[in-house]
């Protein structure tokens, strides 16, 4: 296969995130991988909600599905059954994945289609200046929650391994590399692959600074990746700041089991309209 | 034979239905025409169960006025249903219990059969279940159907209920042996040869829906749309295609028009509450330009409504329903028929004109029986999207600003036509665009590319006499109704004429301002509160219609609409 130059994959319109928005390093990071993939452009597939960081299928020369807010998965994996042989990369914020589109994720992670999925996590609503998203911790104050939050953030990883993914992780902007490393991962993996990717706003989000949530990462130790109990259990840690892959096993896909379905039902040939509209004869 | 219309009363979970629909099939299996009506409560067990089919050696158009043979399982509803019974009916009904008044007893000549069912199910059967095909038996012998045949179809429909065909037995014995007919109906075919399928509205939808090409189907169960998800999910698998059910009408949606983008052509089913739900994304395939096909059985509205029931209220919310201003093409078959060529040509205007095609039925439509000719299914033609070629062409632009409106596209996978869609505004690139004269641009070129279509399609269908007194406009599944109370009408020496509309969006206007040119008086008849087409054609025409409105969960019935019209010409007799 040719090498392809990294220049490839980068859109005409160019990013309108602030300066030093985390969403910046997994732009990069997703041009790294499909450069060291070799992935043709026109066979990438970016699908996306609303957001700041659902702008990101406009910033990448692939086709790309800018959709409504929080039908990110579903729009995705409808893309993928109708055509298995695409990479489809969803990508949402927090507020997307987890708030508006939260049920679509557990249905889909149960489906395992071949999706990758990343949450650029900032822990509010960046594009709407700042409210309280699913990830806040309690007690912060939000332009929405002037008198502190009232309740308890979800969890992401533990309800992703709950749910039936079958590739779950946790990366972070402030660390390039390992977020480059478990996207390739996840793009090699065959399923459902979810990274949540902590990803710092700069300009609504004065407490997760890079500093604070560089201090507080660190890395998943080592373990047998299939162990669900064990990955449930790391997933609960109260600083929610430890990377790596918490979890993946081979499950059957959603595409697979369509497919298996389709060749029973024609294992005598494609059928013929003609037969089915004798099934109606008076 | 004459035209008739027998119908069975009963509790849900009596077996109405079935029982229902094996003489209907056993109908047309004799040649006879047939259209089904049925009403049956929300709920699985209890409550007041329907089923009427219209019998008659020539095309049923309507589900018709009173009854001729009446079948009570249960004496529930005797009163009311007993009441329609014409002069020279005939009433069955299950003994001794049955409480039929005297009134009823001694009016207008009707012969009574009071018939053990209860007894023999339960004695002589051991199996309460199956007094409807004790019922079935004693009819079967009582007009002449011919057993084998009822067997068969008993057969077919349980094909593993032993029981049922000993019940049948019992009841035909008792009818053969005990039962001395005085009644003059008989149904024992025709004998025509013509070749006829028989099906629902839901089914008709679904089977063209295959045919138009469809091959992706995500939906979301609710009544009375589910049977064209589980019958598209029996059959596409063999086409190579699939079903998924969603988690809910938003994914639904959304997955639809996730294969509508990679190149399938996709559509969904739902009703009211599933449509208010698709709103958002029906916009967005309106801005992206995605062709869908959404089809809305409708039912009663609003909020969950009366789910089981037929209503024509959907209509705003099919052509306006989404924030701002979101063209899409809004289509509605009147008959079984109808419903087949209606939706081949709904994949084919998704895919010409890039939009969202909503196909507008109801309960009534999507659940009735018909018998129809066999259709020439795969003679329709077949259109797909303008394709994008790359050889040599300038740049790729997916939403390039041509004459017509409509732009070339490329799917996911082909070299040099990379692009993202997007629900924001955009340039012809596809790229976020804010400036005035891109979102002016834009939006005229999505309203535009729409200007042509009541001239390219069968937007209407005009029936009835030249130069009326009075023009009736309608649309869906009530034509019929008008169609026999205009036959009526002109015995009656009345000159009417009608409009059936089948394009509600874009309206074809101009073909609407001719008709109401052509008329004296302008009556709109539609099957919800406030008149929503009347709404919009007063809007557009500047004219002031006589409305005909109903919204009783139910058809609306020749007899009303002749009425009517003989009241409306009445008074524009006594004006002149
Ligand atoms: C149905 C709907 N509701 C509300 C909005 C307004 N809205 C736009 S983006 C957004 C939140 C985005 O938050 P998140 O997904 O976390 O992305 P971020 O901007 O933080 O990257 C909201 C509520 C919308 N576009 N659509
Ligand atoms: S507002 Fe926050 S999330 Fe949005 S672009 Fe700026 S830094 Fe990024």
């Amino acid at each position: 296969m040719t090498k392809r130059s990294i220049l490839e994959y980068r859109g005409e319109v160019s990013p309108v995130w602030c300066s030093f928005c985390g969403d910046y390093a997994v732009l990069n990071s997703l041009y790294q991988v499909f450069q060291r993939k070799k992935l043709a452009p026109e066979e990438i597939v970016l699908v996306s909600g609303i957001g700041c960081s659902s702008r990101l299928p406009h910033f990448v020369n692939a086709y790309g599905f800018h959709g409504v807010h929080g039908r990110t998965l579903p729009t995705a994996m409808g893309i993928k059954l109708a055509n298995p042989q695409l990479t489809v990369i969803a990508v949402a914020g927090d507020g997307d994945g987890f708030g508006i589109g939260l049920g679509h994720f557990i249905h889909t992670a149960r489906k395992n289609p071949d999706l990758k999925y990343l949450v650029m996590d900032n822990s509010l609503y960046a594009q709407t200046k700042g409210q309280v998203s699913p990830t806040t911790c309690p007690h912060r104050v939000t332009p929405s929650t002037p008198y502190g939050v009232m309740e308890e953030p979800i969890n992401p990883i533990a309800l992703a391994i709950l749910s039936g993914a079958t590739f779950v992780a946790r990366a972070y902007s402030g660390k390039p590399e390992l977020l480059t490393e478990l996207l390739l991962q996840a793009i090699d993996h065959p399923g459902f692959a979810f990274i949540q990717i902590i990803s710092p706003c700069v300009t609504f989000n004065p407490t997760d600074t890079y500093r604070s949530l560089t201090q507080k990462s660190y890395l998943v130790s080592d373990y047998p990746l299939e162990d669900r109990v064990k990955a449930l259990e790391l997933a609960q840690a109260e600083d929610r700041m430890a990377l790596g892959l918490f979890y993946r096993v081979r499950r059957p896909t959603i595409e697979e089991a369509v497919r298996e379905i389709v060749e029973a039902a024609q294992r005598e040939g494609p059928a013929e309209l003609a037969g089915l509209v004798e099934e109606f004869n008076v | 034979m004459e035209d008739i219309i027998l119908r069975v009363v009963g509790e849900a979970g009596e077996g109405v239905i079935s029982l229902g629909e094996i003489i209907a099939r056993a109908c047309a299996r004799l040649s006879y025409h047939v259209l089904t009506y049925r009403t049956y409560p929300a709920e699985i067990r209890g409550g007041p169960t329907m089923f009427q089919v219209r019998i008659s050696p020539d095309p049923v158009l309507s589900q018709g006025d009173g009854v001729d043979i009446l079948l009570a399982l249960n004496p529930a509803s005797l009163e009311s249903d007993g009441a329609e019974l014409r002069t020279g009916g005939v009433f069955l009904y299950d003994a001794p219990d049955a409480n039929v008044s005297q009134e009823i007893k001694d009016g207008a000549r009707i012969i009574h059969y009071p018939l053990p069912l209860t007894e023999i199910a339960t004695k002589e059967l051991n199996y309460y279940l199956g007094k409807n095909m004790v019922a079935l038996g004693i009819m079967t012998a009582l007009f002449g159907f011919p057993y084998n045949l009822i067997i068969e179809l008993v057969y077919q429909r349980y094909p593993k209920a032993e029981k049922n065909l000993q019940a049948l037995e019992a009841g035909f014995q008792y009818g053969k042996l005990h039962l001395e007919k005085r009644d003059q109906f008989l149904l024992k075919g025709r004998g025509s040869k013509e070749d006829r399928l028989i099906l629902t509205g839901n089914e008709a939808i679904a089977l063209a829906a295959l045919a138009g090409g469809c091959r992706f189907f995500a939906g979301y169960p609710i009544t009375p749309a589910t049977e064209i998800m589980e019958w598209l999910a029996q059959k596409l698998p063999p086409f190579g295609g699939i079903v998924l059910q969603m988690e809910d009408e938003l994914a639904a949606l959304a997955a639809v028009l996730g294969a509508s983008f990679a190149g399938k052509k996709a559509m969904t089913a739902t009703s009211g509450p599933g449509l208010s739900l698709m709103s958002e994304l029906l916009g967005l395939a309106s801005m992206a330009e995605l062709p869908v096909v959404v089809v809305d059985v409708q039912r009663a509205g609003p909020s969950t409504g009366i789910p089981t029931k037929t209503e024509q209220s959907d209509l705003n919310l099919a052509c306006l329903g989404s924030h701002g201003e979101a063209p899409r093409i809004v289509l509605a078959p009147s008959t079984v028929e109808e419903c087949l060529y209606y939706t081949i040509q709904a994949f084919n205007l998704a895919d010409i004109y890039q939009t969202a095609v909503i196909l507008l039925t109801d309960q009534f439509l999507g659940q009735r029986l018909e018998t129809i000719p066999k259709p020439e299914l795969l003679s329709i033609p077949r259109h797909d999207r303008l394709k994008y070629l790359a050889n040599g062409e300038a740049k790729f632009l997916r939403y390039r600003l041509t004459p017509t409106g409509i732009s070339p596209v490329a799917f996911p996978g082909e070299a040099g036509g990379m692009h993202v869609i997007t629900g924001l505004e955009h340039n012809p690139a596809g790229a976020p665009d804010y400036s005035p004269e891109t979102h002016q641009a834009m939006m005229a070129k999505r309203f535009k590319k729409l200007e042509p279509l009541p001239q390219t399609i069968e937007a209407r269908k005009a029936f009835g006499d030249q130069e009326a007194e009075l023009g009736i406009i309608g649309w869906g599944s009530s034509q019929g109704a008008v169609q026999e109370a205009i036959s009526q009408a002109r015995q009656a020496g009345y000159r009417v004429a009608a409009l059936y509309l089948k394009l509600l969006y874009p309206l074809p206007i101009e073909q609407i301002r001719e008709f109401i040119r052509s008329v004296k008086k302008i009556l709109i008849l539609e099957g919800n509160y406030t008149g929503q087409l009347a709404r919009f054609i007063r809007s557009e025409l500047l004219i002031n219609p006589i409305q005909l409105n109903i919204c009783a969960g139910r058809p609306f019935s020749p007899r009303e609409v002749y009425s009517k019209i003989e009241d409306e010409i009445m008074s524009l007799h006594q004006h002149m």
